[in-house]
């Protein structure tokens, strides 16, 4: 054989053994691929979206709604944002009675705990919701308190220097108070008062100012710089892709086999199965999630709690979608049943430079844990795009009295559903009575895409009122 | 070392490797046509003592097919008649029931295949869905076949987005269609 045909010879034979290595690996992949059943995907081998997460603790959002302080005048201060960092000494309070050789729990009246928290130096945690509270012990590790199984759940903590070796509890569920005391002082409640600086609006109960028996608090007069807000929906211009991730983070798997259905208003709907899992997105940023939940066991309140904040973390997130810090806590634990599981409604607000954001309808996040499962996540966050500069600087605002006085009509056909008032007086005390706390914060005007500083005021039955700041007009409201 | 010689053995080798491999692949194949037109004929005998006849033939075969996405406009539009199935995907018709007054605009393909059930088990999983009492009065299957299908119907809107899933239509005696979702659980 010549030279030339034996290198034409082994040129063909190069290229054989290439084709009949690439067939081989081929017709491997095709019989794998058959046998096995499981598709490959890049993304389940690479460690692509599996981002670390970051998860606040439960007691990261587990904090007091307000905490009220006493000084021993029947004025008070409030501090809804713990700045002088009461909370944990409460907390560690609580630890060292529970340590004590000799603790003694006992019922008490709801005078008792009005003396005790107004007639003398007195510092009060106020939750907005009810924590079981041998979750709260178990929680914070805090030994188990004999005698304590009575109080089924704990709305308020409060600590007086009437009685320094003893920590008070509200049961709000129950309707009951109760006395923890210790044999030996636990609280310095003077020592608190004294790092307090900040906060220095006074507070006086609602009877005192208005007339009535109401004991619950409202300012006289507040000074405050707050001013509006321009918000932005949480995606902002990336809100497809953050769409899109998060509904990859839902639906796992199955994703690429979910049905998606957009309407002419731009709502996307992402349905799996016959509606046992969906996953909608308005065009405003509002994500909402349902699915139905399998047989388990509920959790409890922490269990529940975590559970939700964990589903958060990984479907979303705890700041905005667009990376903006966010301040989130938790404002409401409802216990939810749909007959056959058991769990916890959560709600979360949100803080914009420290203040309270209200809404006229839902809550920036909700989750509902049924066994140990999320079946509803509802998430409708907002993010400052600017501040409004209203030329108003720190400005004294209307007295509260007069934002009622100007509103309490307005007031009473709202709580009474009746479209015509009785007599001034009349009207007026009802509205005074049913008054339950005054603040200040943002609302949201979702028309104007404003966060407006407003008068709260919080009534029974959970009823929230807002107004203007400055010009006290009502704004809205909601339950 | 004699390389001519070695590359006479490395493509023996591998031509034997392939000729295994490629028999296994062929056989399995075979069988497993073998086995699901087993299937659907225990299957149609099952169903058939059950009261349930079946006039038409039973597709055999197994594939993976993506979801397609569709989007819909009001009629004057060109496009498909979305409330007929004249569009195609891999000759497999759409149907997009409830919008009799859209047309299907564009269709784009899903990522993934996913398995699908067969013909013969779609059959059983719509005889589960149908009482005994509808059962003994005979029910005849007159046609089994493979679509793509987006139930619209209490939606509203002309105009939108929606998925089509593979899904079998099996049409009875009585005129009636009915829609089992083709992916498996």
């Amino acid at each position: 054989m010549s030279e030339r045909n034996r290198k034409h010879l082994e040129t063909i034979k190069n290229i054989a053994l290439v084709v009949l290595f690439i067939t081989t690996i081929l017709l491997l992949y095709l019989v794998w691929s058959k046998d096995s059943g499981v598709d490959f995907r890049i993304s389940s081998i690479l460690p692509i979206g599996d981002e670390e997460y970051q998860i606040p603790s439960t007691a990261d959002v587990l904090t007091a709604d307000r905490i009220v302080y006493c000084t021993g005048n029947s004025s008070f201060m409030v501090d809804e944002n713990d700045e002088a960092g009461v909370y944990d000494r409460a907390i560690s309070s609580l630890r060292t009675l529970a340590d004590s050789a000799s603790v003694l729990v006992s019922e008490i009246t709801k005078e008792q705990y009005t003396e005790a928290v107004s007639g003398y130096k007195s510092v009060q945690l106020v939750y907005g919701f009810h924590i079981p509270f041998r979750e709260l012990q178990e929680t914070y590790n805090i030994k188990r308190i004999t005698g304590s199984d009575a109080i089924e759940s704990v709305r308020a903590l409060a600590f007086s220097a009437a009685a320094p070796e003893s920590i008070f509890v509200w049961d709000s569920n129950a309707q009951k108070y109760y006395r923890l005391l210790s044999d030996k002082d636990t609280v310095s409640v003077e020592q608190w008062l004294a790092s307090l600086t900040a906060t220095t609006d006074l507070y006086y109960p609602v009877g005192d100012v208005l007339g009535g028996d109401n004991k619950n608090l409202m300012p006289l007069t507040l000074s405050t710089n707050i001013t509006q807000i321009r918000y932005e929906d949480e995606t902002g211009e990336a809100g497809e892709k953050i769409r899109i991730t998060m509904a990859e983070a839902l639906f796992g798997e199955n994703f690429d086999f979910v049905r998606r259905i957009k309407d002419s208003f731009g709502t996307i709907t992402y349905m799996y199965g016959y509606g046992q899992k969906t996953f909608t997105t308005t065009v405003d940023g509002v994500f909402e999630y349902k699915t139905d939940v399998s047989n388990g066991s509920s959790q409890g309140f922490m269990g529940d709690l975590t559970t939700a904040i964990q589903f958060v973390a990984a479907n979303g997130s705890w700041d905005s979608l667009n990376g903006q810090r966010l301040d989130f806590k938790l404002t409401g634990a409802e216990p939810k049943t749909d007959g056959r599981h058991k769990g916890y409604t959560f709600t979360f607000g949100e803080n914009i430079n420290d203040r309270a954001v209200y809404y006229t309808e839902g809550s920036p996040i909700t989750v509902d844990v049924l066994d140990g499962q999320v079946s509803y996540y509802r998430r409708d966050v907002v993010s400052v795009a600017s501040p409004v500069d209203d030329g108003q600087g720190e400005a004294q605002l209307p007295d509260a009295a007069n934002v009622l006085a100007l509103n309490y009509n307005y007031m009473y056909k709202s709580l009474t559903n009746t479209p015509l008032s009785p007599n001034t007086e009349d009207a007026f005390s009802y509205v005074a009575d049913a008054i339950t706390y005054i603040s200040t914060g943002y609302v949201r005007v979702e028309d104007d895409k404003l966060l407006l500083p407003a008068w709260i005021i919080e009534t029974e039955p959970g009823m929230f009122f807002y107004f203007n700041l400055m010009e006290a007009t009502p704004i809205g409201n909601s339950r | 070392m004699d390389w001519s010689k070695s590359k006479n053995i490395l493509i023996a080798a591998l031509l034997v490797t392939n000729i295994i491999i490629g028999w296994f692949y062929m056989d399995g194949q075979w069988q497993e046509k073998q086995q699901l037109s087993q299937s659907a004929a225990n299957a149609v005998a099952y169903l058939e003592d059950r009261g349930l006849f079946v006039d038409a033939v039973v597709p055999v075969g197994k594939q993976k097919l993506p979801v397609l996405f569709l989007s819909f406009l009001p009629k004057e539009g060109a496009g498909i008649q979305a409330s007929e199935a004249t569009s195609q995907y891999k000759d497999i018709p759409i149907v997009a029931e409830g919008m009799p007054d859209s047309v299907i605009a564009t269709v784009d393909v899903g990522q993934t295949g996913g398995r699908l059930i067969s013909a013969s088990n779609a059959l059983l999983k719509f005889a589960g869905d149908i009482s005994e009492e509808e059962l003994a009065g005979g029910i005849r299957v007159t046609d089994i076949e493979l679509i793509y299908y987006v139930d619209r119907r209490g939606l509203g809107g002309l105009s939108g987005e929606d998925t089509a899933l593979p899904t079998w239509r099996i049409a009875t005696g009585d005129g009636a269609n009915v829609y089992i979702n083709a992916y498996e659980e």
